[in-house]
């Protein structure tokens, strides 16, 4: 079972890469020389390793999250009294 | 054959899940290379995706419910046009997990962490995963209730549908894995021909509902909490995370944004579509019957089955299991990807089972967690569904609001930031939403304020 999907995964790559290469040497390109740019295009990089920068909270971004805290705030105190009143 | 050797060589050298994507991918840059109408639709047909399955699977169990009960409740009138106001909205809301994705390559759930810090990324995470959880158990409700017209016991319906999702979240790679659940998704469609079903339908009243937005008993807090209950199926916090992480998992880039965002307009077509068809046949049907402004699901399947007959009824029990079980693979997959993005996790519907059993976990617990829950003798059902609108309702703005100022920043979008419509489009949604939300909180601690 383990072997025949293995199979299958082998075949489809295969294929695809076959494809490729008619591809290419129809339009005279080679995508093998530019595997890095493709690559980097594609984003087929693992992203967990790229370090993301914290976004700076200032100006209307400040005034934003106190306006979502107190939602979130007034929200919950309207939750509580709809489910004591339920119960 | 030597570059063949080459290439398989580049690729093996990717970890598993990067190594599937680039096979697809390979597929789409072969694509691109030919030319003409028919080379573009190929290409358009296998980008597509994310957004049609997100859009269906947001007509969910409970979203089938909510539909039904509106068109027995206030009949063809007002709901029939908002049904079609709800897909800009939802367009609008969903059109940017697209750009967002295809951009950065990073889920929703990863954007907000990092940029956001741990508290609103952690705040973020729970809501979504007890809204999940409670959201599963609906859409187990509407599985085994479903099931019920079948003749099949709770019991047996909630294993299979359990199996059902465990075998097609962990043994499929991304690719297979996206077309089974679209072909399962294809069902939800059966609600549509079931409309020429409804004996004497007045398509008069139906187009008059445009022209004069009648509410059936005027504005009380009933019509209020249905409409905050419409607008909460048409935009819930699960879809934002859902398809920003498809999109990445899928591999699209700012080349495919356009595709995306036709699959996101199609996929709001089909859902208002659906919509409307499940609100026309409960309206022409059920509302008038005596007691029809507070039917559950099966008496409101009961009277379907009077007049319309047994077959559609028995279609309209089978589109509520499709709904319930497309629902809970898109929300499970959701579940499992805000996790593995919220830990640094290798997060991949294309790692195989043993490789990426801790990425599959999260989902499969909270589906678990739902298939016994739905079991208990007695639960109360409309407490659920309460706390499922809760939750959501007070997640929604957030999630709103993150998406909002990811999409306005200029540091990770570049050039594809919000256009000034989008903002106030965006800003539109989320007010309205707030305000719903404020009445609905009013009409709690005052019931009788609207009459």
């Amino acid at each position: 079972m383990a072997l025949d999907i293995k199979k299958i995964k082998n075949r489809r790559e295969d294929k695809m890469i076959k494809k490729l290469n008619g591809a290419e040497s129809q339009n005279g390109t080679n995508l093998e020389d530019d595997w890095d740019n493709f690559i980097q295009e594609e984003g087929l990089i693992d992203y967990n390793k790229i370090p993301l920068k914290r976004a700076e909270i200032k100006g209307w971004v400040k005034f934003a999250f106190w306006f979502l805290r107190i939602y979130i705030v007034v929200m919950v105190v309207l939750v509580i009294i709809g489910f004591s009143r339920i119960h | 054959m030597k570059d063949m050797k080459n290439m398989k060589n580049k690729l093996d050298e990717l970890p598993v899940d990067i190594k599937l994507r680039a096979v697809d991918r390979l597929k789409i840059h072969i694509m691109r290379q030919k030319y003409g109408y028919f080379s573009r639709l190929c290409l358009l047909l296998s980008l597509i995706g994310p957004g049609i399955l997100v859009m269906i699977a947001d007509n969910d169990a409970g979203g089938v419910i909510t539909y039904a009960q509106t068109g027995s409740i206030f009949g063809l009138g007002f709901f029939i046009p908002f049904m079609v106001l709800m897909l800009p909205v939802a367009y609008i809301v969903q059109e940017m997990t697209v750009r967002l994705g295809a951009v950065t390559h990073r889920g929703h759930a990863e954007m907000i962490w990092k940029r956001y810090g741990k508290f609103w990324g952690a705040f973020s995470l729970a809501d979504l995963v007890i809204a999940n959880i409670l959201t599963l158990i609906t859409e187990f409700i509407g599985i085994t209730l479903g099931m019920q017209f079948f003749g099949v016991s709770p019991i047996v319906s909630s294993i299979v549908a359990l199996i059902v999702v465990f075998s097609i979240q962990l043994f499929l790679r991304y690719y297979t894995w996206e077309w089974i659940s679209l072909s399962i998704a294809a069902l939800n469609l059966i609600f549509v021909p079931l409309v020429f079903f409804v004996p004497h339908l007045h398509w008069n009243a139906v187009a008059d509902s445009f022209k004069t937005w009648h509410i059936s008993g005027g504005v009380s807090s009933l019509f209020i909490y249905v409409v905050l209950a419409n607008l909460g199926t048409t935009i819930a916090p699960w879809m934002l995370f859902f398809q920003q992480s498809s999109v990445v998992d899928k591999g699209l880039t700012v080349k495919d944004i356009r595709d995306g965002q036709i699959d996101t307009f199609v996929g709001s077509f089909f859902m208002v579509v659906v919509a409307i068809a499940i609100v026309i046949i409960t309206g022409s049907v059920v509302h008038g019957v005596q007691g029809s402004s507070n039917m559950s699901i099966d008496q409101i399947l009961h009277v379907i089955s009077i007049k319309m007959g047994i077959i559609p009824m028995k279609l309209f029990a089978l589109g509520l299991i499709e709904a319930g079980l497309i629902a809970t693979i898109a929300i499970s997959a959701s579940t499992s990807w805000a996790a593995g993005e919220a830990m640094g996790w290798p997060k991949s519907i294309n790692l195989p089972p043993l490789q990426g059993w801790y990425f599959y976990l999260p989902g499969l617990i909270s589906v678990l967690i739902a298939g016994s829950v739905v079991l208990i003798p007695n639960i109360p059902l409309g407490f659920l569904n309460l706390t499922v609108q809760v939750v959501a309702s007070i997640f929604m703005p957030a999630a709103m609001l993150f998406l909002l100022l990811l999409l306005n920043d200029k540091e990770i979008m570049g050039n594809h930031t919000n256009k000034k419509w989008q903002n106030i489009s965006a800003f539109i949604i989320v007010g309205f939403l707030i305000i719903m939300n404020g009445l609905y909180g009013i009409t709690v601690v005052f019931p009788h304020i609207f009459g």
